[in-house]
């Protein structure tokens, strides 16, 4: 289990909602109370080479608090060969923010150009070394170890392993860390039956850098799309609350990407993380005087 | 029998195939079209949001032929940015090499694209400069400014409702326009005579006012005195806005 953002709360920053968390922060300084947010989330891809609005904005809340980061055009699993002068780039924005984490998916998004979105791995053994050694190739230039993000799929051109298997395998292989995104698993669940707790409870705590957590779209009872772009469900929570019975309270950030509401509603989904965790805190001192 | 690497990677290349082109690359067999579907819909959407909010404008004099224009973009191009707001520059590379739509348009397309570059151009809001300017001070043009001539009748383009009204032919002269951040960071567009144009051009050379007209009444043969008249007041007027000494530069 990673100390480093325990029984932290942290919201992923999107451009369309600087002005909010602004004002939110602001706010909390004028009246002396706690922001609903310990730490921030960014993808390098939107702000390296942007110098648009809220770029100072974004600088000044990077020097504050604290950040991780997490990328979008890596590729890890793809066809391409590795794009080093990218990843430089990407180095260059971690170090110079002081990002505490790096993250990417398990997945790829080019085909010899970028899609600019993510697609799914076909869950092969020969795969499982491929992406595997992509991954050390990215720590080794990087410098630090990154951790890597189960992906919402809504299909898989081949699979010889089940999706849990070739995410733990990958992980091992690579000897990387893991951003658990509970959303993911539960949408993964419904889209591929399987059973969201046993998933949850069999991976290594101790690789596990944080949590993400979000609303996703119910198209049918059998397909849900991981959109980001709604409020968390109960189902999601209870798996989060599960999430923190194996792991421990662990970093949990809210991703919300579009569809944005009344900020509180998004403070007040935050503070429900926050609740989670503290029962786990109460629940770890009851262990421990009982 | 497992995969190999080079089947799971061809399997790999085929998937993104159908995404970019779901009327010519038939989709993957193992899967169901409605999960495919979820693909479909999720990436070309991404990219048309992006390329739907840097052309507006010919987004809407394209009306109905937009969209297969930007199908024919994510089908066709492999952009090589991993940075999504690189999007639309790569758009308009593709309108630039490829020709898709007839030329004015792309003009169009580059006046939308170099108002979005002056957007999202990384520099830091500059100090005012106070000088006491003279003919003699050596002058370039502030960072983040670009200079840009246009062949076809962007100035009509940018403001018209319907294709129909705009002129696809090229226009007698040429239009000049400065693109640059305001320094309260608003982006503007400033429509240029061919005068301040050779003018500001000369500064990119980092010219002094005095060379600088002395240029300009080879390039003209008008007077010198004639032209510092005009010619001093205009630059007095763009220093900190289009211009700056070279020594703060």
């Amino acid at each position: 289990m990673s100390s480093l953002l325990l029984n932290k709360t942290g919201l992923g920053v999107r451009r369309g909602l600087m002005k909010a968390i602004h004002k939110h922060l602001e706010d909390a300084k004028a009246f002396s109370t706690q922001p609903a947010m310990d730490f921030f989330e960014v993808a390098p891809e939107n702000w390296i080479q942007w110098g648009g609005a809220h770029r100072r904005a974004f600088d000044e809340l990077t020097e504050a608090h604290p950040f991780v980061s997490h990328g979008l055009s890596l590729s890890l699993g793809g066809p391409d060969p590795l794009r080093y002068d990218f990843i430089k780039e990407v180095k260059q924005f971690l170090d110079e923010k002081r990002m505490l984490i790096y993250s990417e998916h398990l997945s790829y998004s080019s085909d010899g150009g970028q899609m600019y979105d993510l697609m799914p791995m076909p869950l092969t053994y020969a795969m499982v070394d491929y992406v595997a050694d992509r991954i050390q190739q990215v720590q080794d230039i990087l410098g630090r170890r990154i951790a890597v993000e189960n992906v919402s799929y809504y299909a898989t051109p081949a699979q010889e392993m089940s999706e849990f298997d070739f995410f733990l395998s990958v992980v091992k292989k690579a000897d990387c860390d893991i951003l658990l995104d509970v959303n993911n698993v539960y949408v993964n669940s419904i889209n591929h039956q399987y059973d969201a707790k046993s998933f949850i409870a069999g991976l290594p705590s101790e690789r596990i850098a944080y949590m993400h957590i979000a609303g996703h779209y119910e198209e049918s009872e059998t397909l849900i799309v991981d959109t980001h772009g709604a409020a968390v469900i109960p189902k999601v929570w209870d798996l989060l609350k599960c999430a923190y019975l194996h792991h421990g309270a662990l970093g949990t950030l809210l991703e919300r990407d579009f569809n944005y509401p009344d900020f509180a509603e998004l403070a007040s989904e935050l503070q429900q993380i926050r609740l989670t965790q503290n029962q786990m805190i109460g629940n770890e001192n009851h262990a421990i005087i009982s | 029998m497992p995969l190999s690497l080079e089947e799971s990677l061809a399997l790999q290349k085929n998937f993104a195939a159908h995404i970019r082109s779901p009327d010519t690359v038939a989709k993957p067999s193992a899967i169901d079209d409605e999960r495919m579907q979820v693909y479909r819909d999720l990436f070309f959407n991404c990219v048309k949001s992006f390329l739907n909010e840097a052309f507006p404008q010919l987004k809407k004099l394209m009306g109905d032929k937009w969209v297969h224009l930007q199908r024919s973009f994510y089908r066709d191009y492999f952009a090589q940015s991993p940075y999504f707001h690189r999007i639309s520059s790569e758009f308009l590379n593709y309108l630039q090499t490829a020709t898709p739509i007839e030329p004015s348009l792309i003009a169009l397309a580059e006046y939308e694209q170099a108002l979005f570059d002056v957007e999202v151009l990384q520099i830091e809001a500059a100090q005012l400069i106070r000088v006491n300017l003279t003919a003699k001070t050596p002058l370039t043009l502030k960072a983040g400014v670009s200079l840009k001539v246009f062949e076809y009748d962007v100035a009509q383009m940018i403001t018209a409702e319907k294709w129909h009204d705009v002129l696809s032919e090229k226009v007698e002269l040429p239009q000049f326009y400065a693109f640059y951040k305001s320094t309260k960071g608003k982006v503007q567009a400033l429509v240029l005579a061919p005068m301040t144009m050779a003018l500001l051009e000369l500064f990119q050379n980092e010219n002094t006012p005095l060379d600088a007209f002395s240029h300009l009444s080879e390039m003209t043969s008008m007077p010198v005195e004639q032209l510092s008249a005009f010619g001093f007041e205009f630059i007095q007027a763009q220093l900190n806005k289009l211009v700056i000494p070279v020594a703060c530069s």
